[in-house]
């Protein structure tokens, strides 16, 4: 690797990491974590799942989707998803079936995640399979930390728990289990994600990091359609 | 004009409900000079907004509630509420009112018992704590208070145990008169929301005894004057001018009347008061909200 793809491939794991958090900046994804990240334990599941689907499907659509239509594209991601959520389920039932039934329809509803689609969409079919790859990485980590925290802050403040072992100290506000409390720490989160970028990573523009709008098609990007 | 509901507090609680207020408001104060570190902001933060945020979480709360579930709701109002819109007074959420309905949330049990106003008021946890029963579910369950003279007259007074600085109605209207002489925006808002609450309560009684009773008794209940008086009318959670501030106070009334009798639980005002606050900008014109946002 030259110094020129090291600091690519550099890039594109700031960013998908941090300045342009799949969560927290382009605020996509957001149904598993508000409606079923209440513990670290159904966090790790999400987690687990999310990061699956998106570098299988990330890297079929580097692969194969170059050249597809972008309709049909969204089509396959979600047959994809599908595909792969059926043997999860599979997995994740066998493993722990109490904590794959409290997920309840959220495991199944990540076929449709918005966050796999537009990955794909702005980054994967756009890049080589190695830098799709490592984009798919990247992001899928900035996507399960913001999962894993939230998932420990509910837990722990919500329930008086962690990992199913009681804190007593803590007095729990339950509360924090229901929606509003997903909103709360995802808020304060992105006021901490914010922060942290302005201080590590001055240089990027207000606007550009918040670009969340899908460029028009080109001719290009459509593949020759 | 918090000052009379105190006083009412100390009278019918005893010097609990004194300890309360005082651990609420110093927890404020404290709370809000942390925010004003945080956001490195000039002054100490030790203002009279952060104050009367701790005194009206304190008056909404029973006299029995214990100290944590007081400053749970007074650390959410402050993280919550006030420290992520700068700390000030301009916050487009009553944070008291966020606090209350996060503790109803999490602790609803705690936060609809109240004490019993003929043994001495304590905390619940304690073995010699007497539960009495509020208007407010007296209302939830379909029961009446007698028709006399006298149970309205108690009624009025305050009587009937609650929320401690919400439950002498009589005192909370005296305070409405005062506002009308020094406030008279605020208290156009207050004058819809009285009338919508009236009118609905006299149409559709929940109690069968009655619209006359209905009216008294939906009117003393929970924190329906209250937070039509305190909340409602906070500065930058309403509209500015005349006209829209009665529109204002009156879908204020219908909405809270609405949240009684469809909502969960026993008393929903607070939930009601938020969704009136996200809904004020829409009552303002488009010459104020350009104002406001300069």
């Amino acid at each position: 690797m030259n110094i020129d793809t090291n600091t690519k491939i550099r890039k594109i794991i700031r960013e998908s990491l941090i300045v342009k958090n799949p969560v927290l900046v382009e605020v996509v994804g957001l149904f598993p974590i508000i409606a079923a990240a209440v513990s670290l334990k159904s966090a790790i599941f999400i987690s687990a799942a999310t990061t699956v689907i998106v570098i299988v499907t990330g890297l079929i659509s580097s692969l194969l989707l170059k050249k597809v239509p972008r309709f049909l594209r969204v089509l396959i991601y979600t047959l994809t998803n599908s595909g792969l959520l059926f043997a999860l389920l599979r997995l994740f039932t066998d493993i722990a079936p109490n904590e794959t039934t409290k997920l309840g329809i959220v495991l199944p509803l990540l076929a449709v995640n918005s966050f796999v689609a537009l990955h794909c969409e702005r980054h994967s079919v756009k890049q080589s399979v190695s830098e799709a790859f490592i984009s798919c990485v990247s992001s899928s980590a900035g996507y399960c930390a913001v999962v894993l925290i939230v998932g420990i802050f509910r837990e722990i403040f919500g329930s008086g728990t962690l990992f199913d072992y009681p804190i007593s100290f803590i007095p729990s506000a339950n509360g924090l289990l229901l929606p509003f409390g997903g909103f709360i720490a995802l808020g304060f989160l992105a006021a901490v994600c914010k922060l942290i970028r302005i201080k590590l990573y001055p240089h990027y523009e207000e606007e550009k990091v918040s670009d969340v709008v899908l460029t028009q098609p080109t001719e290009e990007s459509e593949g020759g359609k | 004009m918090l000052a009379a509901p105190v006083v009412m507090a100390w009278y019918y609680y005893g010097q609990r409900s004194l300890k309360l207020i005082a651990v609420s408001v110093l927890f404020s104060l404290a709370l809000s000079f942390i925010c004003n570190r945080l956001l490195r902001r000039e002054g100490s933060g030790l203002t009279a907004s952060a104050a009367v945020t701790g005194l009206l979480i304190a008056l909404m709360l029973p006299a029995s509630c214990s100290y944590s579930l007081l400053l749970t709701a007074v650390l959410f109002a402050f993280a919550v509420a006030r420290l992520p819109f700068g700390n000030g007074e301009k916050t487009p959420f009553v944070p008291a009112a966020a606090g209350i309905a996060f503790v109803t949330v999490c602790r609803e049990a705690s936060v609809f018992t109240y004490p019993s106003l003929v043994y001495p008021v304590v905390a619940k946890s304690d073995d010699a704590f007497v539960a009495g029963t509020s208007l407010a579910s007296m209302l939830r369950d379909g029961n009446s208070i007698f028709g006399g003279f006298s149970s309205i007259i108690k009624a009025f007074i305050g009587e009937y145990t609650g929320a401690m600085g919400a439950t002498c109605a009589l005192a909370l209207l005296a305070v409405g008169v005062y506002m009308l002489v020094r406030y008279p925006k605020k208290f156009l808002i207050f004058f819809g929301y009285l009338s919508a609450v009236i009118l609905l309560a006299a149409l559709y009684p929940r109690i069968l005894t009655g619209s006359s009773i209905s009216v008294v008794m939906e009117l003393c209940s929970g924190l329906v004057l209250f937070g039509g008086l305190f909340l409602l009318t906070e500065p930058y959670c309403s509209p500015s001018g005349k006209l829209s501030s009665l529109f204002f106070g009156v879908t204020g009334g219908v909405v809270v009347m609405l949240f009684s009798r469809f909502g969960v639980f026993e008393d929903s005002t607070c939930f009601a008061i938020l969704v009136m606050n996200a809904l004020s900008p829409l009552y303002e014109s488009k010459r104020a909200r350009e104002a406001t946002s300069e």
